[in-house]
């Protein structure tokens, strides 16, 4: 057996992995499947922005919500689900130097998913106008096709067989030990979203199960409120699993990038507990304006536990530029953001690590501290402030971290040069850009003028609104998806026509075991001297943003009417 | 290096940096003070989320709200109730009833229920941008807002929840009187 | 691929002794069965005991 599966792996010229032959396909074909999905949704999310652009108005409503569930779907489903079904493989099989535990079972996963996708898809866009549109919600007691709801059950069987696959792998890794002492921190942060995505996909499978039951009138149906509660733990959730995937991910870019190591394995590791623990809890967030709950709940439960996994957050938000400050300072170069101008912002992975980052924290993470607390939340609750959010942390954040990826990936899997590394970096640029303004005009709208979000014609209300931040929403748009068909441009076409990229030898010896640790004592005081003072600076203004907007917003709520 | 075990064996025993400790510290203080706020408000603040709600058969609410609008006051703007408890329907594609007219320094008990599907009770006062509420309207709860208007004007009441092909002509109107 | 090096935790020629919180940080099961608990509870059931204790008016 190790014969013959040490004759199927060759070597990673750029990080001296091992990589099993058999990983690869499956990788590579989950991958390639969310880039499609990618495509889609954003082909839907061009017709989108000139819809809610009320001077072009393309769709009427009829087709705004079709492409509204479509592009739902794609983006924080499938483009995000399949993509990290990759990571996942990468972070077990390739990190771990270990054969996937079952190529047969990621396969299988593989077809549910995708089988599961299309019949969702497919029925959402062809089924009778008797029956409602799902959004991405599919809130009960909406007449949601049955259809539907079978292709959203097969495909979250098909992603619990993939978790299963990952998990089942990391095992196989633990018992051959074919890894030194704790699992590399990749691995862990993969851990993490998987334990998160399980939780995720088990509160879809209840919600979906129960409602797909009782369209076929099998059981009775379910209390609206219940049913809001345990779908936003797949609601919420998988966009938690996008968080600590996009986390792991960034950690991963600055040691492809510039050879980062953690500053503290301790603090690094704490964060991602954090996270494991309590991130999911979050999902209150979206049950703050409702009836049914208490609000010790609501304030417990939308603090992720007394911020616990806020503070993991901001403890992420630090530890990943120290790391690469560190790298840089260790190359040579110094003062205070001296270190940030050396960094390589022509290499498409660093820039993609670069973008993400800020605009995830600064668009992204403020306006979820914000809005969801719990008072604040009158203000906004489905109005376009909320996609204006989540276009921030999925889109410029975890979907940028993706792109940046994928382009490693292209090279250092597919064994394929990237066609125009210039055109790539300038991709990362554009696209954040375009998703910048595009959030910004969303979180604008909503919180200032109250803007619905889906709503397929704002113009027939009797509100105040800003034709000029439409048109910011449109344009921005329009820039958004340029720099996204840039990427699957680029991405596709180096994977098929890219300059091949060699592997390297296999090893004929087994690799040497980790050195031993050479302070006994424990204190390796290199590391307590490390000079972070631009990563802390940098957190400090935005630690100061966020105090600012947050001041802000409690002093726009208490010039509000007296509710209660 | 994130792709490899750490090489410290005992990592755990390894020094946090200075800057990072400081970081720590402030984050958790953060933490803390974002937590306190909420029960703060509760306490000091005017602006709550109510915790008051009730299980009710949405047909059965539905009939209430229409045998207690017909013993409230119709006037030429609307329905203006006479005592301080107020009931609202949401249902496909309107409201009911509408227009309210309520009065301005009185606290309002407004309860609200839908006939069918999830609605929104987004609530702007006219001409202004940032003066608004919005509230999720469940159907089989009875959800009771407590509310106090401040100032005279009129209201818009839009739904906000995708409620089905015609939820865009959900308008409705609460006219508050000085 | 099996690399023999005897037991992770105990001290040996491979070095210190691992401390217990390093070992409890390093086990990705009890991790598992506690993030799920945690998530049950306090976010499923509270909620459940919450909803289901509304009284009911009509």
């Amino acid at each position: 057996m190790s014969v013959s599966s040490r004759a199927r792996t060759w070597t990673c010229t750029v990080t001296g992995l091992r990589v099993h032959e058999s990983t690869v396909p499956p990788l590579l074909v989950n991958a390639v499947t969310a880039i499609v999905f990618l495509l889609f949704g954003g082909i839907m999310a061009l017709l989108l922005a000139l819809t809610r652009w009320e001077a072009v108005h393309l769709l009427d409503a009829k087709w705004y919500f079709i492409v509204l569930t479509l592009h739902a779907w794609s983006m924080l489903v499938f483009w995000m689900i399949f993509f990290e079904v990759a990571i996942l493989y990468f972070a077990s099989s390739i990190v771990l130097n270990v054969p996937l535990a079952s190529t047969r079972a990621a396969w299988l996963a593989y077809v549910l998913m995708l089988g599961g996708a299309l019949l969702a898809a497919l029925t959402a866009a062809f089924q009778d106008t008797s029956y409602d549109q799902p959004l991405l919600t599919s809130y009960a007691p909406l007449k949601i096709h049955p259809l539907f709801l079978l292709g959203a059950i097969i495909f979250a069987v098909g992603a619990f067989v993939a978790l299963g696959v990952f998990f089942a792998t990391v095992w196989r890794a633990q018992r051959e030990r074919t890894y030194k002492g704790s699992l590399p921190l990749v691995t862990f942060g993969a851990v993490v979203a998987a334990i998160i995505a399980f939780e995720s996909l088990l509160g879809g499978a209840i919600a979906y199960i129960w409602q797909f039951l009782a369209t076929l009138g099998l059981v009775p149906g379910i209390d609206a409120e219940m049913y809001r509660v345990v779908w936003w733990l797949l609601g919420h959730g998988t966009q938690q699993i996008n968080l600590a995937a996009m986390v792991t991910s960034w950690y991963l870019l600055g040691t492809l990038t510039v050879g980062a190591q953690t500053v503290s394995e301790k603090v690094s590791r704490t964060a991602f507990i954090l996270y494991a623990l309590f991130i999911n809890l979050g999902a209150a967030h979206h049950i703050l304006s409702d009836p049914g709950v208490s609000n010790a709940w609501r304030i417990f439960n939308a603090s992720y536990s007394v911020y616990g996994a806020v503070m993991a957050s901001l403890i992420h938000a630090f530890a990943i530029p120290a790391s690469v400050e560190w790298a840089l300072r260790r190359q040579g170069h110094g003062g205070l953001f001296g270190w940030l101008r050396h960094a390589p912002w022509g290499n498409p992975a660093f820039a993609s690590l670069a973008v993400s980052l800020p605009l995830f924290g600064v668009l992204g993470g403020i306006t979820g501290v914000t809005f969801g607390t719990e008072q604040l939340n009158m203000m906004v609750h489905n109005t376009l402030a909320i996609p204006g959010h989540f276009h921030a942390t999925v889109v410029a954040g975890t979907t940028i971290a993706f792109m940046g990826i994928a382009y490693e990936v292209i090279r250092l899997l597919g064994l394929r040069e990237l066609l125009s590394r210039r055109w790539a970096t300038v991709q990362v640029y554009v696209f954040g850009a375009g998703m910048a303004l595009v959030s910004l005009a969303m979180i604008w709208l909503g919180y200032f003028f109250g803007t619905p979000r889906r709503h397929p014609a704002v113009s027939t209300l009797p509100l105040v609104r800003s034709p000029a931040l439409e048109a910011l929403l449109g344009l921005a748009g329009v820039v958004a998806v340029v720099g996204g068909t840039l990427f699957i441009g680029l991405a596709v076409l180096s994977l098929l026509r890219g300059a091949p990229r060699p592997r390297g030898p296999v090893l004929a010896v087994q690799p040497q075991p980790a050195p031993a640790n050479p302070h006994p004592t424990g204190a390796s005081w290199a590391h307590a001297t490390q000079n972070l003072a631009g990563t802390l600076t940098l957190c400090l203004i935005f630690l100061g943003v966020l105090a600012v907007i947050y001041a802000t917003h409690w002093i726009n709520l208490a010039s509000l009417w007296h509710v209660g | 290096m994130s792709i490899a075990s750490p090489s410290e064996r005992t990592w755990w025993e390894q020094p946090v940096a200075y800057h990072e400790k400081i970081w720590l510290v402030i984050s958790v203080v953060t933490g803390v003070l974002l937590f306190f706020m909420m029960p703060f408000w509760h306490l000091f603040g005017h602006q709550n989320s109510s915790a008051e709600s009730y299980r009710v058969n949405p047909q059965a609410f539905y009939q209430r709200v229409q045998d207690w609008a017909k013993t409230q006051r119709q006037t030429s703007q609307g329905l203006a109730p006479t005592g301080n408890e107020v009931y609202i329907v949401a249902y496909r594609f309107a409201w009911f009833p509408n227009p309210l007219v309520l009065k301005a320094g009185v606290e309002y008990r407004i309860h609200l229920s839908s006939r069918d599907v999830n609605h929104g009770f987004s609530l702007h006062r006219d001409g202004t941008t940032a003066q608004k509420v919005n509230f999720q309207v469940v159907p089989g709860y009875d959800y009771v807002l407590t509310m106090r208007f401040t100032e005279p004007g009129t209201y818009h009441l839009v739904c906000q929840e995708y409620c089905g092909l015609s939820h865009q002509i959900m308008v409705g109107k609460i006219i508050v009187e000085g | 691929m099996t690399i023999n090096e005897g037991t992770d935790t105990g001290a040996s020629e491979q070095g210190p002794r691992v401390p217990a919180m390093q070992d409890l940080y390093d086990n990705i099961w009890v991790l598992f069965l506690v993030s799920l608990l945690i998530v049950l509870v306090s976010y499923i059931i509270w909620g459940l005991i919450d909803m289901l204790s509304r009284p009911v008016l009509m």
